[in-house]
């Protein structure tokens, strides 16, 4: 049986038996780790709001071989990004960002800028509130902390340049920008001009810091949040619930 | 033969029960199978009449066995104030201190980003309708201080205000026989913010 303690943020927490809680971190150490709290529902003094989604916490816990999930000892709460729950659009817009890692993230694979790029975007979350643009930014560097940056300076099948716009599409499938010619053998592809490529270009590269800054035109707003969204979609077979509960809410004022 | 295989149907129905194990399943069904006749038969029984007699009042949506319950039927209790909870056990949990005199309104869960759950899963149109329909002065939100419950007030909040009624929220802070010490800073600053003059 070993111990081990790491810098966490809840992704997810379910109601397990009378007094246990199921919980999903995506850890500084470890990657993505399921766990169990025992009697976490029951000790308020042990827990408390340290269990619930966005929370950044050190977390205590210890294997034991015949589990698959680990026993969490301790959770000390680090930040509770409390500006987020106090704003229902923050919660949705956090709700996509955790489901998003949750859902993409495979079990046991540590990706240390992954953690970082979530830390960072939960704090721009609780301090600015999220936009269209900071999402793409988002989702594209999160794919590419994964190992499944989207191919973007040539066509991903025949490696030719594009000369032009109109010869572009993306292909989730191919995991990137085709040229006309192998986009018609390709089941489902998506328009992509050259002014959206090189946006996403400059957000993979931009410096953290910098990122709110970042302003798409309306044309690379809609094109990368098509493109991102749908390889996404691709990657994880369905929508994403908070995605459903953003549309939910989206006329209330 | 025949009375294993009704043990074992026992033990299966008992473990589809929440937080009920297979192990858990197979000691209840032997303590059943112990018990006297009489007892079994009011266990049995007692399971059948909920399911036939409990239904949702259709003010509160609280669960009833008389339409509309009996809170709402009671003309001693303030109808212009309403308590808004997730769960008939939240509300029984509020019941139990004896200290509300209002109505009630069940919205039989909360909204859930990370379950995709919207306003429109559960009765929230039913509250903004008895809102509207009576002379009420103010909506107590209490729901759970979670994630969900909070997205939930928030929510309620927005649009119980453009009506025009008086929006509260039960307090957050320290629990009676609790240690400062021990609380999280989040609920520490909740109990300051919240303070009040004594």
């Amino acid at each position: 049986m070993s111990q081990h303690v790491t810098d966490a943020v809840v992704l997810n927490s379910i109601d397990f038996g009378e007094s246990d809680k199921i919980l999903t971190f995506y850890t500084l150490a470890f990657g993505k780790i399921k766990g169990i709290a025992k009697g976490a529902k029951r000790s308020k003094k042990r827990f408390g709001i340290n269990l619930e989604p966005f929370s950044l916490v050190r977390l205590h816990f210890f294997e034991k071989k015949e589990d698959s999930l680990v026993r969490v000892s301790a959770c000390d709460l680090i930040n509770a990004f409390q500006g987020i729950r106090d704003d229902l659009f923050k919660i949705a817009h956090g709700s996509y960002m955790i489901e998003v890692v949750e859902k993409m993230a495979p079990e046991r694979e540590r990706h240390p800028e992954l953690f970082r790029l979530l830390t960072d975007f939960l704090g721009i979350l609780e301090e600015r509130g999220m936009n269209e643009d900071l999402l793409r930014v988002f989702e594209i560097r999160l794919l590419d902390d994964l190992g499944f940056r989207p191919h973007l300076s040539d066509c991903v099948t025949c490696h030719r340049p594009f000369a032009r716009s109109i010869d572009i599409r993306f292909s989730p499938e191919k995991g990137g920008v085709v040229c006309r010619g192998c986009a018609r053998a390709l089941l489902q592809t998506m328009p992509v001009s050259m002014g959206t490529i090189k946006t996403l270009e400059m957000a993979l590269k931009i410096d953290p810091l910098k990122v709110p800054r970042l302003v798409f035109n309306r044309d690379a707003r809609d094109e990368s949040k098509n493109i991102l969204r749908g390889f996404i979609r691709f990657h994880i077979g369905k929508e994403l619930k908070s995605l459903e509960f953003i549309e939910k809410i989206k006329d209330i004022k | 033969m025949n009375s294993l295989k009704c043990v074992a149907t026992l033990v299966k129905e008992l473990s589809r029960l929440p937080g009920i194990g297979e192990k858990t399943a197979q000691r209840l069904a032997f303590h059943i199978l112990k018990l006297p006749k009489v007892e079994a038969e009011s266990l049995a029984r007692s399971i059948v009449d909920v399911k036939e007699k409990v239904k949702i009042c259709s003010r509160c949506f609280n669960i009833t066995e008389e339409d509309p319950c009996q809170i709402c039927r009671d003309s001693n209790r303030n109808e212009k104030q309403i308590c808004v909870v997730e769960e008939p056990h939240d509300l029984l949990a509020i019941e139990k201190t004896g200290i509300f005199k209002g109505k009630y309104h069940v919205l039989q869960g909360s909204l859930s980003p990370l379950d995709g759950r919207g306003p429109d899963d559960i009765r929230v149109r039913e509250l903004l309708d008895r809102l509207k329909g009576n002379n009420v002065d103010e909506v107590i939100i209490a729901t759970n201080p979670n994630n969900d419950g909070e997205a939930t007030a928030h929510y309620l909040t927005k649009v119980t205000k453009s009506l025009g009624v008086k929006v509260t929220k039960i307090a957050q802070g320290i629990p009676m026989g609790g240690d400062l010490e021990y609380a999280d800073h989040v609920t520490i600053g909740k109990a300051i913010e919240g303070r009040r003059e004594i």
